[in-house]
């Protein structure tokens, strides 16, 4: 599993599946919205990805739909994406309670008594 | 039965150029997707779809697919790419920042040729800070950009030197690092471009070792022979990672195709008139090269064939 290093619209992705299922258009209106808009991906970008993702296992395309005329697929996470994705959370969750500690008054107080 | 939505000719035209096969099991559900984005964004929207489907087409093409390690190593090479690229902009900038007025003298056409090649060295260093930002599309655009301008200057080129001996030397050596490592940037995977520390470590190597060489050399100007003394140094960077290369370590791959460009300006340089040095540095490429098509095609052992290593 640490063989895989996520990149950011990767992590993102998986991320938007961890709560449901999603179709292609939605996960790239929830990528935006889960970046406050910063990430933007575009039809063949998100194509690849999502490919790769099949393909490294990490997620499985759940069902095929066909909404007004044109055939869409639905993904979701396979086992392997949500191990990684429980993997990530607490990986930044120690990092943010570090950078949290590191920062916080308390710490500083005792930065600024230590130089004194 | 609900009507099938009609679909904008950019986007069909782009859809076109997907391989027929992949266009035959996907076409349907990139047109869905893609025809709800540009929704939201209109006309622009449009065009802007169409030319993301084109770049994952042409990625297809090129043998970069979701199942490929190319695409990896591409996605890898690309940043450092451009750290060296922004490098040797550096020696010349700083020529022209010492002697702004070589800028404003001369005859009309010369001063166009240098306006565009201004812009060309001045595009490289901003392509780096968009990249450093992790602002991918900027850092695109500004490599896209440095690519169409050295393009641009091979016509300027051969009108104001139209009687240079070596003149195709020259514009080659000077258009192709450029293109080339636009074409780079262009084929890398967005959703593989990265800004996690292992990328910017990385990062922060080639840059450092991209700007030292040529600081040194505008800190000490040197005579001809050493001012392609920083190329060289990439060249020996191709020959050393490509014989360092293996099917399960991308690592030295990706570093020989960051330093390629670069390489390649100053190996055709060499190449007219061919001389020994250049013998002998095509023949080092060479038996570089082969190494390392010996040692990625060979197949994995049991041990090696489990997980995604070196990236």
């Amino acid at each position: 599993m640490s063989d895989l290093h996520l990149q950011e619209p990767q992590l993102l992705l998986l991320t938007a599946l961890a709560e449901a299922p999603r179709h292609g258009y939605g996960l790239i209106t929830e990528v935006a919205a889960i970046s406050a808009g910063r990430v933007r991906l575009r039809t063949g970008s998100l194509y690849g990805a999502l490919q790769r993702l099949v393909h490294d296992g990490l997620i499985r395309v759940e069902r095929e739909e066909i909404v007004d005329g044109r055939a869409r697929k639905v993904y979701a996470l396979t086992e392997l994406g949500s191990q990684l994705v429980q993997e990530e959370t607490a990986r930044l969750r120690a990092l943010v309670g570090e950078l949290e500690r590191r920062v916080s008054p308390r710490s500083s107080v005792r930065t600024r008594s230590a130089t004194a | 039965m609900t009507p099938v939505p009609h679909t904008p000719r950019p986007l069909t035209r782009a859809l076109r150029l997907l391989p027929a096969g992949y266009r035959a099991e996907h076409g349907s559900e990139l047109t869905s997707i893609a025809l709800q984005a540009a929704e939201a964004d209109g006309r622009l929207g449009v065009w802007r779809e169409a030319a993301d489907i084109t770049a994952h087409a042409l990625r297809l093409r090129a043998g970069l697919g979701p199942d490929k390690a190319a695409a990896r190593i591409v996605a890898m090479a690309a940043p450092p790419a451009v750290a060296i690229a922004a490098g040797s902009c550096a020696n010349t900038l700083a020529a022209y920042a010492r002697q702004p007025s070589q800028l404003l003298s001369g005859r009309a056409d010369l001063q166009v040729l240098l306006a565009v090649q201004l812009a060309i060295y001045l595009l490289w260093p901003a392509a780096l800070v968009a990249v450093w930002l992790g602002r991918w599309t900027a850092a695109r655009l500004c490599a896209g950009l440095g690519a169409l301008l050295a393009l641009i200057s091979v016509p300027l080129l051969a009108l104001v030197t139209l009687d240079l001996d070596g003149l195709h030397t020259f514009v080659v050596a000077g258009t192709l690092p450029w293109v080339l490592t636009g074409l780079l940037m262009a084929a890398a995977p967005r959703d593989m471009l990265g800004s996690s520390l292992r990328h910017r470590r990385a990062l922060a190597a080639t840059t450092v070792a991209a700007l030292v060489p040529w600081a040194l050399h505008t800190l000490c100007p040197s005579p001809l022979p050493f001012q392609l003394a920083p190329q060289a140094l990439w060249l020996a960077v191709v020959i050393t990672a490509l014989a360092w290369a293996h099917r399960n370590r991308t690592a030295p791959l990706a570093l020989a195709l960051a330093a390629l460009p670069q390489a390649l300006g100053y190996a055709v340089v060499l190449l007219h008139p061919l001389h020994l040095t250049g013998q002998a540095i095509l023949v080092l490429l060479a038996a570089a090269g082969v190494v390392a098509a010996v040692r990625t095609r060979r197949k994995a052992t049991p041990a090696q064939a489990g997980g995604i290593a070196d990236h």
